[in-house]
């Protein structure tokens, strides 16, 4: 181990110290500590994103390979410490009945592990990576323990993601045992030059892709979703569907571009029938969701579809280096513009929440009347997920689009947009609950919360500026897969 | 003038003037900036028109780079189709903002909000000369347009606005997977990788693709126009529209479909243009006649409009598809004078249905005893939707007509006139039931119209009574552009010919 090993983990370093500092300073001064401890967080995560940023470690790997320092890696870390500090702001306005400092110190020891997911290099790495970012966000899902709702997600959750977590080490397993290594590229150059005939490569593969797509909450592995959406606190569910997903989404996409380049004649057929099927299920169930955050958890796999399109075109058979940049860009720019909406989504229905105790259609009834800010927003990212420009939706499904027809999938392409078509109908619903239909008897407007007023101005400055200005997030992004891109090309 | 970014101010006006208005506290001061807004629009655009070279290509051009990665820029200009356009979009939107000075009174600052965004996602359908900047407006204007019919919208405006919502993404989410399919096509065998709309009309595209591309365009534009069968979106979302949104939505939302074939489906697919002539002639057809007959059974004012929208919307693809130098021209000119008439008779139908409450023709009756000046300016619209010599939309109509006949498609021609004929009988008896007769006591309170509508009414009558008697002004704008299109079109078809 040497310093330059330790430097390129230095943000994880930060995330985990600042957790500890928050479980400590909880435990020994109570409530009465706990802005000081939303001030720890936010200062902490700047100088994590900061350190990711500016402190890079010469060199493209760490620990031997176990880690990949390059620009992808700080791409997603600079993405989910930002995802992370939003929602524990979010948590910050979440009445006694949630204990702050334990949900803060939670979502940051996911984070940990999404950090892990995103640099990852080799499949032990991704295997933590996973555990890590899971096992807090059981507990986040289940952090309300007394209520039922919370308890049965929480539990489906648990059961389902053991389980996928040991289909994805046995997968690992398998391959380790048929190619003596468990680095991706040592992997797959082992493959190219022994060739994968082999049958039961497939088995390790397949083991191996239904874990993550399990992670990924892809459909037919979605049935935990809506649950444990529906049973977490609202603060949990918008970590969890902003956060602990698009970390398994960089674990997946990584495993992708650096391990499986062998097998694509599989794993584009593969990815492809669980994108188009996450798209159609995704959107077509949620039609009949009258519970905003069960909406809200359909349309998640469907968007996980849409980015599940970009991650196929990585290695379809047009593919050629500079459509690899695009096709993994495309899916790093959707999950800056998911976040960002889906965190915005949230924190809306966050604060109706607030107002009437529940998260259903009807509770966001004159909602533009009562409180026409939180309304106008929610507006905002309404249009954002189904895809309308000027928001930031636009131009991602828009560049996922382009490298679906550039990788000769058009047709997903043609699938991708009927159900947008379809999301429409969902999306706007919950602007005519907001607008069109005369409420309850005078409902009360939404209780203040500079908390919630916070996340909800950075999703629609986010949300709008992207969608406005596209070009320096995309630049990045695909500045940020050239160095990945040379990565994979090298022993 | 080459530098001075005029398009982007008739553009972005209305914008700054909806931000503005969202600060805004008093009605009186919101509607002045709103006013202000729409107004300088109109008064630039005016100014383009005065500096306007006829057959000269598209001009003002503004060109930046936006998503450079992407190949996307930020590129407007003119050509004399576009303008034409333009011109009648702001005047339309200035005329409708003065209108509601007088009528809307729920929801001020949103109305006003959404009606200015309106007009920028409409202004930019037709100045973008960058394919994903065209989309991105054709989008963006669904939105306000949706919140248009949704807030201030009749009793079934919901499903109404929802319709025309599903509808309209349907058909254009196909076509940005064509332009997709564009970009590379052009990409692959150019090597230029762009979404300029210029460039990519140079290019050629092979047959089968240009049949794909087509019907998603089709569908898109079919759909915007809307031709039979995909019309059943518009008398559901015009009979809830309030009175503004039903204007803006016949007089310039249904031209973007129009503008659309003409801009799109012809230059850049002629070969796909030929092999679909036949059948969306026939649906043009169809439309007018099966447009008017239904117009003739509607027992409610708006739908009867909306139907005859149908009708002469027909008579805008049987134009364009007749591929004629009359053809293309009258198809516009029909545009521009429906716009104008149309609007004003939703403007019209409004008014009447401020003061009665009612929009069923059979509870109508006798009106034109107690209003005069509506009663004088209700007929002089009928007129002119009818195609009376003299006034606008006699001009397009004619033209499309002698359009239609000179393409050697006799039949279609014999039958449109029907549709002519048609809409006099709807209109006339429409005209007679609501203002003749005997007035009904329930009515016989009721105040004429005030200066305000009059002279919003008188003013799109003028621009009616302009076009019809001297339509040389507007079509020697755009003419020069219709003969390029024309042109390629028949190029095509001869190489068609030769290669058999």
């Amino acid at each position: 181990m040497e310093t330059a090993d330790l430097i390129s983990i230095l943000p994880e370093i930060i995330i985990t110290l600042v957790a500890a500092c928050v479980l400590l300073v909880d435990a020994f001064g109570g409530r009465r500590t706990h802005p000081g401890l939303l001030a720890l967080v936010v200062v902490g995560s700047v100088a994590a994103i900061v350190v990711s940023v500016v402190a890079r470690a010469d060199g493209a790997t760490a620990f031997s390979g176990v880690l990949l320092t390059d620009g992808y890696a700080v791409f997603f870390k600079v993405l989910f410490i930002a995802i992370a500090a939003l929602s524990i702001v979010l948590a910050f306005a979440q009445g006694k009945e949630i204990p702050f400092a334990e949900l803060a110190a939670l979502i940051l020891f996911a984070t940990v592990g999404m950090l892990l997911l995103g640099a990852t290099g080799d499949l032990i790495t991704l295997y933590l990576g996973v555990e890590l970012t899971s096992i807090p966000v059981y507990v986040l899902v289940a952090i309300k323990r007394d209520r039922f709702r919370a308890t049965e997600g929480a539990l489906k959750y648990f059961l389902l993601g053991a389980f996928a977590s040991g289909v994805l080490l046995y997968g690992i397993a398998w391959l380790f045992g048929l190619t003596g290594t468990t680095n991706l590229q040592n992997m797959a150059l082992y493959v190219q030059s022994q060739g994968a005939t082999d049958p039961w490569f497939l088995l390790g593969l397949g083991l191996l892709l239904v874990g993550l797509a399990f992670k990924v909450a892809a459909v037919p592995f979605h049935m935990w979703t809506p649950d444990a959406y529906q049973g977490a606190p609202t603060p949990s569910t918008a970590f969890l569907a902003a956060g602990a997903k698009m970390g398994a989404m960089a674990g997946l996409l990584r495993v992708v571009v650096h391990g499986l380049e062998p097998w694509q004649d599989m794993v584009v057929p593969v990815v492809v029938a669980i994108a188009v099927a996450s798209m159609i299920v995704g959107n077509f169930v949620a039609i009949w969701q009258r519970d905003v955050k069960r909406l809200l958890a359909y349309s998640s796999i469907a968007h996980t579809g849409y980015m599940l399109v970009g991650v196929a075109v990585v290695h379809a058979q047009a593919a050629d280096g500079g459509l690899m940049r695009d096709a993994v860009a495309a899916v790093m720019f959707y999950a800056v513009v998911y976040a960002l909406m889906t965190l915005g989504a949230f924190a809306v229905t966050f604060a109706v929440e607030r107002r009437t105790g529940g998260t259903e259609m009807e509770d966001f009834q004159d909602l533009g009347r009562t409180s026409p800010l939180l309304a106008a927003a929610m507006v905002i990212f309404m249009i954002s997920l189904t895809g309308i420009p000027p928001a930031a939706g636009f131009f991602g499904k828009l560049y996922l689009l382009q490298v679906a027809v550039n990788g000769g999938l058009t047709w997903v392409a043609v699938v991708l947009v009927l159900t947008s078509t379809v999301s429409a109908y969902y999306y706007l619903r919950v602007v005519v609950n907001m607008y069109m239909v005369e409420g309850r008897p005078r409902l009360l407007p939404v209780p203040a919360s500079t908390a919630i007023g916070a996340v909800v101005a950075v999703g629609v400055i986010g949300t709008l500026v992207l969608g406005v200005y596209p070009a320096g997030a995309v630049e990045w992004a695909q500045a940020a897969f050239e160095e990945a891109g040379k990565l994979a090309l090298s022993p | 003038m080459e530098s001075f970014p005029i398009l982007s101010l008739v553009l972005w006006l209305p914008l700054l003037a909806a931000v503005i208005v969202l600060f805004l506290r008093e009605r009186r001061a919101m509607f002045a900036v709103a006013i202000a807004g729409t107004l300088l629009s109109l008064a630039l655009s005016v100014a383009v028109w005065a500096g306007f070279a006829p057959g000269a290509g598209m001009q003002f051009q503004e060109r930046f780079d936006w998503l450079p990665a992407l190949g996307i820029q930020y590129a407007l200009g003119v050509d004399g189709i576009s303008l034409l356009m333009v011109l009648l979009n702001t005047f339309l939107f200035f005329l409708c903002i003065v209108y509601a000075w007088a009528s809307v009174h729920e929801r001020v600052k949103e109305y006003l909000f959404t009606m200015l965004l309106l007009e920028v996602g409409i202004t930019g359908v037709f100045l973008a000369l960058d394919f994903v900047l065209f989309y991105v407006f054709w989008e963006i204007m669904l939105i306000p347009m949706y919140v248009l019919i949704g807030v201030w919208g009749g009793e079934r405006r919901v499903y109404a606005t929802i319709k025309f919502v599903l509808y309209t993404l349907f058909g254009s989410l196909l076509m940005l997977v064509a332009i997709l399919a564009l970009y590379f096509v052009h990409g692959n065998t150019t090597g230029v990788y762009t979404f300029d709309i210029l460039e990519l009309t140079q290019g050629t595209y092979g047959e089968r693709f240009q049949l794909w591309a087509f019907l998603a365009f089709f569908l898109a534009f079919a759909i915007k126009v809307p031709m039979v069968p995909f019309h059943t979106w518009l008398p559901d979302a015009h009979v809830e529209a309030p009175t503004t949104g039903s204007v803006i939505l016949a007089g310039i939302l249904l031209k973007m479909g129009g503008y659309g074939f003409i801009r799109f489906s012809l230059p850049l697919l002629p070969d796909a243009s030929h092999v679909a002539q036949t059948a969306i002639l026939v649906l043009s057809v169809i439309a007018i006649l099966y447009g008017a007959l239904v117009a003739l059974m509607q027992t409610d004012l708006k739908k009867l409009i909306a139907y005859s929208s149908v009708s002469h919307m027909g008579f805008v693809t049987l134009g364009i598809f007749s591929f004629t130098q009359q053809g293309l021209d009258g198809a516009i000119m029909q545009m521009f004078s429906h716009g104008l008439v149309t609007g004003a008779l939703f403007l019209c139908v409004g008014q009447l249905y401020e003061r009665t409450h009612d929009r069923l023709i059979a509870n109508l009756g006798g009106l034109a005893h107690r209003w005069p000046v509506f009663a004088a300016l209700f007929l002089f619209f009928s007129l002119a939707s009818i195609g009376l010599p003299g006034l606008s939309g006699f001009v397009g109509e004619f033209m499309v007509l002698l359009g239609a006949f000179m393409a050697g498609t006799r039949i279609f021609g014999v039958l449109a006139v029907l549709g002519i004929i048609l809409s006099a009988a709807y209109m006339l008896w429409m005209y007679w039931r609501v203002m003749l007769g005997t007035l009904s006591d329930a009515h016989r309170r009721l105040q004429d119209l005030t200066r305000l509508e009059t002279a919003v009414l008188a003013a799109l009558a003028l621009v009616v009574v302009w076009a019809g008697v001297e339509p040389q002004t507007f079509i020697e704008l755009f003419t020069a552009d219709t003969s390029g299109i024309v042109q390629a079109i028949t190029e095509s078809e001869t190489a068609a010919l030769l290669a058999e």
